[in-house]
């Protein structure tokens, strides 16, 4: 349950996690759901928190997380904010008089968890914040367990597809979110096994809880399990003659402008519980993935795979994680910091249960290109940015005592700063700021489509640990990697109820690997428009070629 | 490094939409970078600022106050999806005193509006916005960009004013055209602004608390965020950008301070001078703020020492913490 302060101000129930105002609660709620997979409750007072809860639970809708928002309005204003609670959420119910938020709730804890979120409308006074609180808890305990909006699948459709898949030479295999679920790591592992086909989580489902993720990786010792993210990935879905996807709508995210180049051309099966917006699986079949795949191993049968293909990827990912561990390596003698060695010494540092967040910014794309399957908690359909901070509260809730390691960029550093304030005793919390005096993902545009014209990216230096201080928080600056190795020391080391923050301070112009690909993705129906074939020629190399350090040092330094 | 011959800016939709901001004689826009509006910022002259505030709600409620101060359309630009969706606050703010906004921003091409939830960043931002804005268009082509604009702007100023959303299709910003709009419907009603202005967060008040108890809100021009005192901060800024040779005071909550520290950054990066004022001992939270940003707090002891501090610099911003 997280609220703002000011919203929770009367209650007398512990059990409301407060942040400075009802955006941050939302980003918590929303940390809190996606870390877990289990629903959340957030609660605004008043027509601006309404408000700003809804500007959140945009990020929430994107994922499609469980996520259940409750505003109290001021009932002569209702319509101020009725549409756009509308607008992003699956349902909204409205409470006409001071009855019904009990039952509302219950359908929401219900139905959340297949496809969220859920919100509440009700007037103001109607009901006191510990009435809501109550009402979710009796919600939660009540509501059943089910994941998916169906219970089994056709014979004829694993017939079916088992046939087509039978025909293909490179096929792969894409879990989206809705398939990791709910879908045992085991019976994931034999299909690919069966088929011979290296396993693509799609973005979604490179963020899936830090438990699953650790039946998954156990699941796929000696396997192909690709994350999003990753040069490989784009690699196997370019060079697959047939793609099994399942339990997702692989949306512009997953396939990071590889349509538009039409760089994958496989044929695609999709499997789900329910059709896409605009389906474009052929065929698609609706059915219950984990008993779809439990029929499709069964069908299959064992051993009919071609082992090499998992293997080549297994290698290729590993060849991969070596060759960007080498080029991060030499970071260590520069005279300042990469950011691809801050990046992996971040990830190489930080405590074996540590979980990561950060935002969708070119810090972002760092923490993903080092992760390879340590758990991280992303907004990824909506590439938000200013969230880790008030995120780290919600997953501190659903993961208590588990430390929390955030990398924030400059630009977005204060769209919640103000949590940095707050005192919790659920975990430490470390952030590092990658401050490169700009807006660098965007900046990236500016290199890449406008010859270097940069308008308004610039950023005045700050010193983000003075400011940091502001807040109460411990610090550290760094401009030297023997400085940053140190401030990890520390990190590792700190257990205050306040953040500790680190000041990253990087050199302008650096190019995430993925930075090419995020703004294909990003700009997809623009691409033929522009005259960035830098851009477009730079996708392909990467994606047919061959993957060197001297490759990736010449496309760090692409925008200096 | 440069890249020779990439990067196209002349012709282009975007290249229209800041034509017609020149042609309004818009001097400043405030907007938070995204890739989907470069094209436009790329096209601007040299006589449009862009102010990048370090959080689109942030910039909307600049814009309000901007907006608010000049009796003219603010223009607030950010990127689609989440960019839109952190104006909402703002926006309804406007729409509640009455502030003329014209809020522009990329949105998704109309061949995937049936695919909205698999698109990134993907958001109905029409429907999203319209409850919060007096009406909310959308221009999917580059023939349509200047007639959507001369509409929207005239509807942020017909009786009473507020806000307007206008999305454009973003492939249609970078793609060439050979649209060539007519000279724009003339739009009188920029004020000048030459009086100093306060800004309190109660709206509809011509001297309210606490400038009647210091003696203040004859002379001075009162102005408010339509959301109430939260956002007086960055309402405040904005209302600066309209009077960078006028005083310009605000009062704000102690507590609210570290809230808003982006916009004691952006003042900064401005170089708009930020004056810190308190009445009694300063609490903890300003004392670190003012640590953080090297400002020294200023003490008033007597009310006449509030016109003196506060009201005489015409490049200052003044923030009174009560």
């Amino acid at each position: 349950m997280f609220s703002s302060e000011a919203a929770a101000a009367d209650s007398k129930d512990g059990r409301w996690t407060l942040l400075h105002d009802a955006q941050a609660a939302a980003y918590a709620a929303d940390g809190y759901a996606r870390s877990t997979d289990r629903p959340a409750l957030v609660l605004a007072q008043g027509t601006a928190e309404a408000l700003e809860l809804t500007s959140a639970l945009v990020t929430s809708w994107g994922d499609k997380l469980p996520v259940v928002a409750v505003a109290l309005v001021p009932k002569e204003e209702f319509s101020l904010v009725q549409g756009a609670l509308s607008t992003v959420s699956r349902s909204l119910t409205i409470l006409k008089g001071t009855g019904g938020a009990q039952e509302a709730l219950a359908k929401a804890a219900e139905d959340a968890p297949r496809e969220g979120p859920f919100a509440v409308l009700a007037a103001e006074g109607t009901i006191d914040v510990d009435g809501i609180g109550a009402a979710w808890e009796t919600a939660l305990q009540t509501a059943p367990r089910q994941t998916s909006a169906q219970t089994g699948c056709q014979k004829s459709d694993v017939a079916q597809v088992a046939a087509l898949l039978r025909g293909f030479s490179r096929p792969v295999i894409v879990a989206g979110r809705g398939a990791i679920r709910s879908t045992d790591a085991q019976a994931l592992s034999d299909l690919a096994q069966s088929l011979g086909a290296p396993v693509l989580l799609t973005s979604s489902a490179t963020t899936m809880p830090a438990g699953r993720l650790a039946e998954y990786r156990r699941a796929f010792e000696g396997g192909a399990l690709l994350p999003a993210g990753t040069m490989v990935w784009p690699k196997a879905l370019a060079g697959a003659d047939g793609v099994l996807a399942l339990g997702t709508a692989l949306s512009e995210v997953d396939w990071f402008g590889l349509k538009t180049l039409r760089l994958a051309r496989g044929r695609l099966i999709r499997v789900a519980d329910k059709p896409a917006a605009k389906e474009f699986g052929k065929p698609f079949v609706q059915a219950d993935v984990p008993a779809f795949v439990r029929a499709l191993v069964s069908e299959l049968g064992n051993g009919r795979g071609q082992s090499s293909s998992i293997s080549h990827w297994r290698k290729a990912g590993e060849r991969w994680q070596k060759a960007l561990a080498k080029v991060a390596g030499e970071g260590e003698k520069l005279s300042y910091i990469e950011p691809n060695f801050a990046a992996y010494q971040i990830v190489q540092n930080a405590p074996e249960n540590a979980l990561f967040t950060s935002e969708g910014g070119s810090c972002g794309m760092w923490l993903w290109t080092y992760l390879w399957l340590r758990p991280l908690v992303f907004p990824v359909q909506h590439g938000t940015i200013g969230v880790p901070i008030p995120m780290t509260a919600g997953i501190q809730a659903g993961q208590p005592g588990a430390p929390v390691w955030g990398i924030v960029g400059d630009g977005a550093f204060f769209y919640n700063a103000a949590d940095l304030a707050a005192s919790a005793k659920n975990g430490p919390r470390v952030y590092f700021v990658f401050n490169d005096s700009s807006w660098s993902a965007i900046r990236l545009g500016q290199t890449f489509m406008y010859s270097g014209r940069y308008v308004g990216t610039d950023i005045a230096q700050t010193d983000y640990a003075k400011i940091a201080r502001a807040y109460g928080c411990e610090t550290a600056a760094c401009t030297t990697p023997g400085e940053l190795l140190s401030a990890l020391k520390q990190a590792r080391q700190h257990k205050g109820e306040k953040p500790f923050v680190v000041d990253v301070r990087l050199r302008k112009d650096h190019v995430p690997y993925a930075g090419v690909n995020f703004v294909l993705a990003e700009l997809d129906g623009a691409t033929t428009s522009l005259a960035a074939q830098s851009a477009v020629g730079a996708t392909l190399s990467l994606v047919r070629g061959r993957l060197t350090p001297r490759a990736l040092r010449g496309l760090i330094t692409v925008g200096r | 490094m440069r890249i020779p011959g990439i990067g196209i800016h002349v012709g282009t939709g975007g290249a229209l939409v800041a034509s017609r901001l020149s042609d309004y004689e818009i001097d400043t826009i405030f907007s938070v970078p995204g890739s989907q509006v470069l094209p436009i910022w790329d096209a601007l002259d040299g006589g449009i600022r862009v102010v990048v505030p370090r959080s689109e709600r942030h910039a909307a409620f600049m814009a309000e106050g901007y907006g608010q101060a000049c009796g003219f359309p603010a223009v607030l630009m950010n990127t689609l999806g989440p960019g839109v969706a952190n104006e909402l606050v703002g926006l309804a703010s406007a729409k509640k005193s009455a502030t003329p906004v014209l809020a522009v921003a990329p949105y998704q091409p109309e061949w995937k509006y049936s695919r909205i939830p698999e698109v990134f960043q993907g958001l109905d931002a029409p429907a999203f916005v319209r409850s919060v804005c007096k009406e909310a268009r959308v221009a999917e082509s580059a023939e349509s960009i200047a007639p959507v604009l001369d509409e929207a702007f005239r509807s942020c100023l017909a009786s009473p004013s507020g806000p307007v959303h206008m999305e454009i299709s973003f492939p249609t910003l970078f793609a060439r055209s050979a649209s060539r709009p007519g000279s724009p419907p003339s739009a009188n009603g920029r004020k000048a602004v030459a009086e100093p202005l306060l800004v309190s967060g109660v709206p509809d008040q011509k001297a309210p608390e606490p400038w009647k108890k210091l003696g203040l809100g004859g002379k001075e021009r009162s102005l408010a965020p339509g959301m109430g005192p939260k956002y007086a901060i960055p309402f405040a800024l904005g209302a600066k950008f309209a009077a960078m040779n006028s005083p310009v005071a605000a009062a704000v909550p102690a507590s609210g301070l570290l809230e808003h520290l982006d916009s004691l950054a952006t003042a900064q990066a401005w170089n708009i001078p930020v004056r810190l004022l308190c009445a009694g001992s300063p609490e903890e939270p300003l004392e670190r703020t003012a640590e953080a940003f090297g400002i020294r707090i200023e003490k008033l002891s007597k009310e006449v020492e509030l016109g003196s501090a506060s009201l005489r610099d015409p490049r200052a911003l003044a923030l009174i913490v009560v």
